[in-house]
């Protein structure tokens, strides 16, 4: 079952990394700076995760989705406006910090270090790769729908994973 | 002896601790996978199935590394990392000509594909290996803090990585690789703690390093003659911009070709052509007060429609291929007497959106949709979004990338998203140019026989299809749009499939 979680979530990394910047190139701007913004948020939001003991699993994670569809709204429905591009930095920066708190708390949890980067990296590669399927072929309606489905799978797993409700406080 | 080798030991620890090995590890990874994704898509070709193929490939070495990271003895480890960080000397050279020996060869998908994994085992597995290790070392008693900390100093290694892949964007690949074979080099002296390896390692370094001009021209040249078959193929720009790798080939024959990723984008004798019909035709035709030229790196557009519109934008998003525009295509000196031009480096959808002017004649001159961010240009909603900014009889000029045909194609699906976006269209399928092209308009300012006339004195085999003809061809196509991408998928696959497994 720890496997399976750690492929799972390297999945909705996966997702979420090219989601955020196929979104903001798609609406705002396809300039490297889009791919910049989302690399450095991203790991700086997974940097934070990685620290911040306090925070609690369940949420970063239910966290990700509410990031991902808040950036998908700002971006189509006001991509110039001056607070589009620090918002969806935050948001962005937000969703990774699940990125982060994700390998202590599965370390916590009984998975060696190994194992876990293993499947977790499994589950990225399978994550681009439908990633690029899933979006060309159906588009927005992609988009929207994975984070949703995942969160359906991924939070009923998350106690059999082994991680403690109340995080690591 | 052994009292000083401790020592040393000792000093290099303390010179290099563990934590700055894993900033080292991000940053090579960071780097690496920049270098390989770059290389190995110019050697395969950039399509998107493509460039999503590379990008697996180097995860999943990484994840040979996660694997194998606690099952291999020091030795076994030690021993693996030199041999990697060694071969590491003999990028981009080893790749490239291996690649063109199996061209030559004939030896088809399987061979590539092979080549590309285990590069990337070289490329990525064994520096992946390295975090589980130093999280597991016996010393760690608290594994969780020790990964923190190393993962904390991967990822901020990752950053500086990205931060200098960053900074030699637009250049050539040498300074970068140096910078990636200093990094690796100082991680073999930290793994090994051997000043004699790592002697080894720099000489060889400085002897790739000093001969790394000839061998990387070299190298891709030999790619372009064998691979791409192109006759005394001549490798004479090549650089690494923030979007793709940026290639100008001289072939025997003296043609200039653009490459991008590794696909031809244009050569200097379709050039003529291509600018005729997307540019000079629907210029002398409308005389436009202003004309917006989206894409058209070479400029060379610029002269053909200058003539005849008052006022001219070019926009381009990549900063590299109008470098090849200017040092190949376009000079200098010939643009700078055009007053009334003006050049904006930016994203052609954002250059639209954000513009207050409206345009008599939209051009887009941009490379087929064989990528997400290319077909993007294709769409609806693209379409829609010019249309805003033209003007009542405003026109968008479109080449199609083939000609038109009632299929479900990639010209047909562009001429269906136009169909949406415009009421009035007209198509010229040009043999000439091997290829078609679309003019777009709410109401067009010209006739199919005044196109006709025009053309007359240059192409008398060209097909003109009106609005009502053009639609009929349509009834098997689906509109590009953000929402029907598949062909992006379909094209790709079939175009990857022809190349290396027919």
């Amino acid at each position: 079952m720890k496997n399976i979680f750690c492929f799972l979530n390297g999945f909705i990394f996966a997702f979420m990394q090219f989601g955020f910047l196929l979104m903001l190139q798609i609406n705002v701007t396809s300039t490297y700076v889009t791919y910049a913004l989302v690399t450095i948020c991203w790991m700086a939001g997974a940097l934070a995760g990685l620290w911040i003991k306090s925070l609690n699993p369940f949420w970063l994670m239910a966290i990700q989705p509410v990031a991902f569809y808040l950036a998908y709204l700002l971006a189509t429905y006001a991509p110039f406006a001056s607070f589009t591009f620090p918002l969806a930095a935050s948001l962005v920066a937000a969703a990774g910090l699940w990125a982060g708190r994700f390998f202590p708390e599965m370390l916590k949890a009984g998975k060696r270090t190994d194992s876990l980067f293993f499947h977790e990296n499994n589950g990225f590669i399978v994550g681009v790769l439908c990633f690029f399927v899933g979006f060309t072929m159906l588009g927005r309606p992609f988009l929207l729908a994975v984070p949703m489905i995942f969160v359906i799978v991924l939070l009923p797993l998350y106690k059999k994973a082994g991680i403690a409700l109340a995080g690591t406080n | 002896m052994d009292s000083k080798k401790t020592s040393t030991i000792a000093a290099l620890k303390k010179l290099f601790p563990n934590h700055f090995l894993l900033f080292l590890t991000g940053a090579g990874l960071s780097i690496a996978q920049f270098i390989m994704v770059r290389d190995f898509v110019t050697v395969l070709y950039g399509e998107e199935v493509v460039i999503t193929l590379v990008v697996s490939a180097f995860f999943t070495g990484m994840s040979a590394g996660y694997l194998l990271s606690l099952k291999l003895s020091e030795k076994v480890f030690k021993i693996l990392f030199a041999v990697s960080v060694f071969l590491h000397l003999t990028f981009p050279f080893s790749y490239r000509y291996i690649a063109a020996y199996m061209a030559h060869l004939n030896l088809g998908g399987i061979g590539f594909i092979l080549l590309l994994f285990a590069y990337a085992f070289i490329f990525s597995t064994i520096f992946s290996a390295i975090l589980p290790r130093f999280v597991h070392m016996e010393e760690n008693k608290d594994t969780e803090r020790a990964l923190v900390e190393f993962y904390t100093s991967e990822i901020i290694g990752f950053l500086a990585g990205f931060i200098i892949v960053g900074l030699t964007w637009n250049r050539p690949l040498g300074p970068l690789l140096f910078v990636y074979w200093a990094i690796i080099g100082i991680m073999l002296l930290t793994i090994w703690r051997s000043y004699a390896i790592f002697t080894a390692y720099a000489v060889l370094a400085i002897i790739a390093g000093y001969n790394f001009s000839v061998l990387d021209k070299h190298s891709s040249s030999e790619l372009y003659r064998v691979k791409h078959r192109v006759k005394g193929a001549e490798v004479l720009y090549s650089v690494n911009s923030p979007y793709q790798r940026v290639e100008v080939v001289r072939s025997g024959k003296g043609d200039m070709m653009l490459y991008l990723d590794g696909l031809l984008n244009l050569n200097s004798t379709d050039l003529e052509d291509l600018n005729y019909f997307l540019a000079e035709l629907p210029a002398k035709l409308i005389k436009p007060s202003s004309t917006l030229i989206i894409g058209n790196g070479t400029l060379s557009s610029v002269s053909k429609v200058y003539p005849h519109s008052k006022k001219t934008i070019s926009v381009e998003l990549d900063p590299s291929v109008l470098e090849a525009g200017f040092r190949f295509y376009t000079p200098h000196e010939k643009l700078s007497a055009f007053t009334n031009w003006r050049l904006y480096n930016d994203d052609g959808k954002h250059f639209l959106k954000q513009t207050d002017e409206n345009f008599d004649l939209i051009i887009m001159d941009i490379p087929s949709p064989l990528t997400i961010q290319e077909a993007a240009l294709h769409t609806v909603e693209f379409y829609k979004l010019a249309r805003e900014r033209l003007t009542p009889n405003g026109v968008l000029a479109v080449q199609l990338s083939g000609k038109l045909r009632k299929n479900d194609r990639s010209p047909a699906r562009i001429t269906a998203a136009l169909s949406v976006a415009f009421e009035d269209l007209l198509v010229l399928n040009s043999p000439r140019a091997g290829r078609g092209f679309a003019y777009a308009s709410r109401s067009l300012p010209f006739k199919a026989k005044m196109v006709a006339k025009e053309i007359s004195g240059y192409d008398r085999k060209t097909k003109i299809f009106e609005d009502k003809q053009v639609r009929k061809k349509l009834t098997k196509a689906t509109a590009f749009s953000i929402d029907h991408m598949d062909i992006v998928l379909r094209r790709g696959l079939e175009r990857f499939m022809n190349r290396y497994f027919d």
